[in-house]
């Protein structure tokens, strides 16, 4: 039986990660090869990790890179933070000070990413993480790739253009197993689940 | 009435070529009002809904709607099932969320299913119908149930009586009997609304029409049940030889649609336990039928049945188109009646089952509705629990009663099952319903 072609799942969210690792069990299961590209820089704080078994390519540098969520996190939250750790350390009134203002930082951040920074960043993310994306296709090998599944909405800007781009690769949202033949099982997942090391991050960069 | 033929709206959204379990009712329903001298139109889903989104037609069911029937297919949008990224519009491809939330308002606006936009394009050209030549009863069939909400609108607008036919329940969950919606969901709201102005609603058996009874009162005395039945236009029960033949190994067979709420597992086990014994060497079991309603599921669903591996004795077939069902029903001495076992779940396939004259094994749990049915038919095997040595035992007993082969019982459970025949189901409404449309045109 010859080699099936590379499916390639592109998840921008971490909501997206349970789905993607059932479908990837079923077809890593049965030998064919999967590439996932994830963009894993904001927003997948304690996210599950993917099947090892699967090529991951990550977004994370890139994305986290983009003058918009640079800048935030750099004023908003590094910048601070990093100050009020360093306060933090100061011997007497200024260190118990500045340990309670970077607490009082933490909650803030936590506050201000949820309600402003977040739905602003939210509304333009698909955007964003397209133009990213298209630049880097090399790494996706596409000329291998059978069908490319897009499994959450911040990716469908990229899989639109992609389709766009390439009207004879298969873009879809579907993740449909019966498209496969009926192949049989050569590389089922160990009963006992993954060892958690073997997923360590990070991801491979591109 | 409008004139010698009354007319007749059939909202049915599965009709053929769909092959859903539904379309059965529905393709009878519509034939058996033609018969009997209706005008019937039936407006169903888009031929794309068939055979690009779910991939389920037996497109032989086509040629056994009757001639004098009209089918017309509103269009409708396919936002929901539209996975293809190269069908997706400029405004969904690069602003998904809205698209998503705009789709969703307009679902909320009016009835919340995804069908809403057929039911929207069923009412106009329902209206445009009417208005070229009146309309005298509009009847709709569920699910989907936004068919209900069609017939609700055209009578709204047009003053045509409607039925609605439950074909599947709508806020019940018939096997976990539990409510299948929240509270203060929108469907319990228009549920209401719509058994308010029907004119009846029609349930496949008592247990469902007692739930709804129960549910809303008010209605209660204007609902009534239709059972479902077997077709003899389909299957020629007669030519099908009840006796095995005495040089080959029985054939245990499962004949329909196989899907996870099933106790699959008992019946294999059972049927390997029924090997192990050798009670009747070499009985084969055999599984005829689609795997799951949807072709996409069907992999994963023959892994999750544990069909996706070999099993001694055992064969998927795959399906059988519906007018060569006499053949699988001929090839087997056994049936098998596999169900999911609710007291709210009758399936038609029971009546098919009784009218071959074959012994029959339920495996099922307890309190299935269709045991009401079975419990007269004389070759009816019932194993005492789903536990599969109990389920060996009743495969064993029923194949002793194939092999015996007992001519008289064989003619009385025919004769039992031609009472169950799809016409003798639908007669009685297809009276009423004439009664309804002359008592209205006075």
């Amino acid at each position: 039986m010859t080699t099936p072609d590379r499916v390639l799942v592109v998840a921008f969210r971490k909501a997206a990660v349970q789905r993607v690792n059932s479908y990837l069990d079923y077809l890593l299961s049965r030998g064919v090869p999967v590439t996932v590209l994830v963009a894993d820089g904001q927003g997948w704080k304690q996210a599950p990790r993917f099947d090892p078994r699967a090529e991951v390519l990550s977004l994370a540098d890139r994305e986290n890179r983009q003058p918009f969520v640079w800048t935030y996190t750099m004023l908003v939250e590094r910048g601070p933070g990093g100050l009020f750790r360093r306060l933090g350390r100061a011997p007497g009134p200024i260190g118990g000070a500045g340990r309670r203002l970077g607490r009082l930082h933490v909650k803030a951040v936590r506050k201000i990413r949820k309600w402003f920074f977040w739905r602003g960043y939210q509304a333009v993310r698909g955007h964003s993480l397209r133009r990213i994306a298209l630049r880097r296709l090399e790494p996706l090998r596409l000329d291998g790739v059978r069908r490319v599944v897009v499994a959450d909405t911040a990716a469908v800007p990229f899989g639109w253009t992609l389709a766009r781009r390439r009207p004879g690769l298969e873009v879809t949202r579907a993740m449909d197993v019966s498209a496969f033949e009926p192949l049989p099982v050569t590389d089922p997942a160990p009963e006992l689940g993954f060892d958690p090391a073997a997923a360590e991050r990070p991801y491979a960069q591109v | 009435m409008s004139a010698e033929r009354p007319r007749l709206l059939y909202l049915a959204y599965y009709f053929p070529p769909s092959r859903a379990s539904g379309v059965f009712r529905a393709r009878a329903t519509a034939n058996h009002f033609a018969e009997q001298g209706w005008d019937v139109t039936v407006l169903r889903a888009p031929d794309r809904f068939f055979y690009d989104i779910i991939r389920s037609v037996d497109e032989a069911l086509v040629e056994t709607i009757d001639p004098r029937v009209t089918v017309l297919q509103p269009e409708m949008d396919f936002f929901a099932w539209e996975n293809d990224l190269r069908d997706y519009s400029f405004w969904r491809g690069n602003f998904p969320v809205l698209a998503q939330k705009r789709y969703q308002r307009r679902l909320d606006r009016t009835f919340p299913e995804h069908y809403v936009t057929w039911a929207e394009n069923a009412v106009k050209t329902g209206r445009r119908l009417h208005r070229e030549q009146p309309f005298d009863l509009v009847v709709a069939t569920g699910n989907p149930f936004a068919s209900f909400w069609a017939a609700w609108e055209l009578e709204r607008r047009t003053k045509v009586p409607f039925v609605i036919d439950y074909r599947d329940s709508w806020t019940l969950d018939q096997f976990g009997n539990t409510d299948k919606f929240p509270p203060g969901h929108a469907a319990w709201r228009w549920e209401a609304e719509i058994h308010r102005t029907a004119s009846a609603a029609v349930h496949v058996n008592d247990a469902l029409r007692a739930w709804h009874a129960a549910k809303y009162p008010f209605a209660a005395d204007r609902m009534q049940v239709v059972l479902n039945g077997w077709d003899p236009d389909i299957m020629d029960a007669e030519a099908i030889a009840s006796a095995p033949d005495e040089a080959r190994p029985l054939s245990f067979a499962f004949i329909g649609t196989l899907t996870h709420v099933q106790p699959i597992e008992s019946l294999l086990e059972g049927h390997r336990l029924l090997a192990e014994s050798g009670a009747h060497p070499g009985a084969g079991l055999d599984l005829y039928g689609h795997i799951g309603f949807f072709s996409s599921q069907e992999m994963k669903l023959r892994a999750e049945l544990g069909l996706d591996r070999e099993r001694p004795g055992v064969a998927y077939r795959g399906p059988v188109p519906k007018s060569e069902i006499g053949t699988a029903y001929a090839a087997s001495d056994v049936l098998v009646f596999l169900n999911g076992g609710s007291k709210y779940v009758t399936t038609g396939k029971v009546f098919e089952y009784m009218a071959t004259g074959k012994p029959i094994v339920s495996v099922h749990e307890k309190g299935c509705a269709a045991e009401e049915l079975l419990r007269d038919y004389p070759l009816w095997f019932e194993p005492a629990s789903l536990d599969p040595a109990d389920v060996a035992a009743a495969m064993a007993d029923a194949g002793d009663a194939a092999r015996k082969a007992d001519p008289d019982t064989a003619a009385r459970a025919r004769a039992y099952a031609r009472s169950f025949t799809r016409e003798a189901a639908l007669a009685p409404f297809e009276q009423w319903a004439r009664e309804l449309v002359a008592r209205k045109a006075r």
